[in-house]
């Protein structure tokens, strides 16, 4: 009976670790925003990832530049779980290894939402993800996202 | 379902239950930073309504036209806020170095200790620096040098008199009496200029690492798993660098994004970094498809083709009797090599399997076969020397392990298998090993590696009764 007992919590402390494939259980209302010179109305969640991985510059075909925020910051982390499908920690190891093989930087950061909304709409291609409260009444166009369980 | 197991099942199933929102609370804005100096976020509110968690928009943070000012004043964000006037060549330094521990578990004077430490070493790997500037908006240069302790310590056996020779590069000290210096060296890794015309085609020139693979385009000890290379990587089955042309592009779509490179270069050759003696361009290539439907798998396809030529045997010519001074060959290799690889890797939900397979053949022209001088001094004892011989490489790996977040952990497995037939004395190897990868922080590594390899097919009674020697490696490997 210990032995069984044992075994038991042997195997439920290993189920119990927290892999990198464990979601993050906080949602930040967010909406995805583009320049209006974006042709697209609508981004998959896996062109979305390719984007903001540098492994993609395109958007139906369209070159653009993401936009995101400073390390830390509230909203990328929730952006980078859901959509990226990584924590914080398995973000930055990708562009460490992202740069030793050549591949580049990472997008350009700003430190707030507000900026954000500010230079995606001034900046010609750029793609973005900010509170839909700070969209409202800009000319930024909002694009709906495929392909996640729940909304961004 | 016996009643052991069951019981085993409703533990393990009730603890996995109760440990979710206990993980999720510790992944959460946790200790874990990203960047030093960077603090965590605390974790947002869940509420829906509101608009902007009070930790992005503190109350004293500028907003509208201000923060556009604030903006303007950041070196970082003028090139992109205004690309009427971009803030290039934007310069940025950076590279990666390790540290390794390494011991071969094998008599101290068996023939493998020339190869390999059999002693318990410390050892100062790679240093490798980069030097990345984006010229401009689609120009971008990138240079990567190696600093090492070479040539200082490497070991060669002579031929004729099979002596083991070490080379020693300690000088003394011009400038200060009685200190000695060892002199090192730089390698030129890469030196790359890419030009972004669109997204299908970058032409990129200059010294390049050769795009096959997955080996050797991560390179970097960061990025690898292991402690070691795969035997076919270091031993340069397809040339790890090129000097010549690529050109690269990539096609997107939502679950699919496939690419391809093509390299035009000297080949192989003795000189091949500025010349290329027999004017026959080696070409390669490498076509690829990444699928995310489950997880995200990428799947690869390499060739190369090349001529390698090597004058072994020059002298020039007087101009006598009228006739002009010229340059004579009197030795001179002539080798076409081809070969071909795949790759396979694929990445779910922290579980990683990665696996790479490649051949290559080379031929000689008869009339250029050359001859070689056997390194073991043993093998010519009557003074004669090899004919070289066309010869078939081939090998792989197959590796799997998963990464927890706990420091992110990763136990793995791997196992190689590597057959060369240039290789006079371990022509086959199978290497099993088990290891574990950690990943405290994002650009610090901690590897350790345990397992064993046999040399099959090995020259009788050079390693020994079927050599096999176990080995323990260990790494610290960090990028800054």
């Amino acid at each position: 009976m210990r032995r069984r007992l044992a075994l038991g919590l042997l195997v439920a402390a290993l189920a119990a670790l927290p892999t990198s494939g464990d979601a993050h259980a906080f949602r930040i209302p967010m909406v995805l925003v583009a320049h209006p010179s974006i042709k697209a109305n609508t981004a998959h969640v896996h062109e979305l990832r390719a984007i903001f991985l540098r492994q993609s510059e395109q958007l139906s075909g369209q070159k653009v530049i993401p936009v995101t925020y400073v390390t830390g910051n509230a909203l990328r982390v929730d952006f980078d779980e859901r959509v990226l499908g990584m924590s914080a920690d398995e973000t930055a190891r990708y562009w460490v290894d992202a740069r030793i093989r050549g591949l580049g930087a990472p997008p350009r950061s700003v430190s707030s939402p507000q900026l954000l909304v500010r230079v995606v709409a001034s900046l010609p291609g750029a793609i973005g993800y900010a509170p839909k409260s700070l969209v409202e009444g800009t000319v930024l166009k909002v694009l709906r996202v495929e392909g996640l369980a729940q909304p961004l | 379902m016996s009643r052991r197991m069951s019981d085993v099942v409703v533990v393990a199933l009730l603890a996995t239950a109760l440990a979710a929102p206990v993980a999720s609370a510790q992944d959460a804005g946790g200790p874990d930073a990203i960047d030093a100096g960077q603090p965590s976020a605390p974790p947002p509110a869940p509420d829906a309504a509101v608009p902007v968690p009070e930790e992005v928009a503190p109350a004293s943070a500028p907003v509208g036209d201000e923060a556009v000012a604030a903006a303007l004043a950041n070196e970082d964000l003028q090139g992109l806020f205004s690309v009427e006037e971009p803030s290039y060549p934007n310069l940025s330094l950076y590279g990666f170095a390790d540290f390794t521990f390494v011991k071969l578990f094998a008599p101290k004077n068996n023939l493998i200790s020339l190869y390999s430490p059999t002693q318990s070493t410390f050892a100062l790997g790679n240093v490798n620096l980069y030097v990345d500037s984006q010229i401009s908006r689609r120009a971008r240069s990138l240079i990567e040098v190696r600093l090492s302790f070479l040539p200082d310590g490497a070991t060669t056996i002579e031929a004729n008199t099979a002596q083991v020779r070490r080379v020693n590069t300690d000088v003394p000290d011009t400038r200060i009496l009685g200190r000695i210096s060892t002199w090192g060296s730089i390698t030129i890794e890469r030196v790359v200029l890419s030009y972004d015309f669109t997204p299908w085609l970058t032409l990129s020139v200059g010294r390049l690492i050769t795009p096959w693979g997955l080996w050797n385009i991560d390179h970097g000890t960061p990025s690898l798993i292991t402690v070691l290379s795969p035997l076919f990587v270091d031993g340069q089955y397809i040339p790890a660098r090129q000097t010549g042309i690529q050109a690269s592009g990539q096609w997107a779509w939502p679950d699919v994004r496939a690419g391809y490179y093509l390299t035009l270069s000297n080949g192989r050759g003795p000189v091949e970094t500025y010349r290329d003696f027999d004017e026959n361009k080696a070409v390669g290539g490498r076509v690829y498809g990444t699928f995310s439907y489950l997880g995200e798998l990428t799947l690869g396809f390499t060739f190369y083709v090349g001529r390698a030529t090597d004058p072994i045997a020059q002298y020039v010519r007087l101009p006598v009797d009228g006739k002009r001074a010229r340059v004579e060959t009197t030795q001179e290799t002539h080798s076409l090599e081809k070969a071909v690889s795949a790759d396979l890797k694929w990445e779910y939900k922290g579980t990683l399997v990665m696996t790479e397979f490649v051949a290559t053949g080379r031929t000689y022209e008869n009339r250029h076969r050359g001859a070689i001088e056997a390194t073991t001094g043993a093998l010519v004892s009557d003074g004669r020397r090899q004919i070289t011989s066309d010869s078939l490489r081939y090998g792989g790996y197959f590796l799997v392990g998963h990464r927890f977040r706990f420091l992110g952990t990763m136990p793995f497995f791997d196992f190689e298998y590597n057959m060369d037939t240039e290789s006079f004395l371990f022509p086959r190897l199978l290497m099993p090993q088990l290891g574990i990868n950690m990943r405290p922080e994002p650009g610090l590594v901690l590897k350790l590696v345990g397992g064993v390899t046999y040399f099959k097919d090995a020259q009788p009674n050079f390693f020994g009764e079927q050599p096999k020697f176990w080995y323990v490696n260990s790494q610290v490997a960090w990028a800054f």
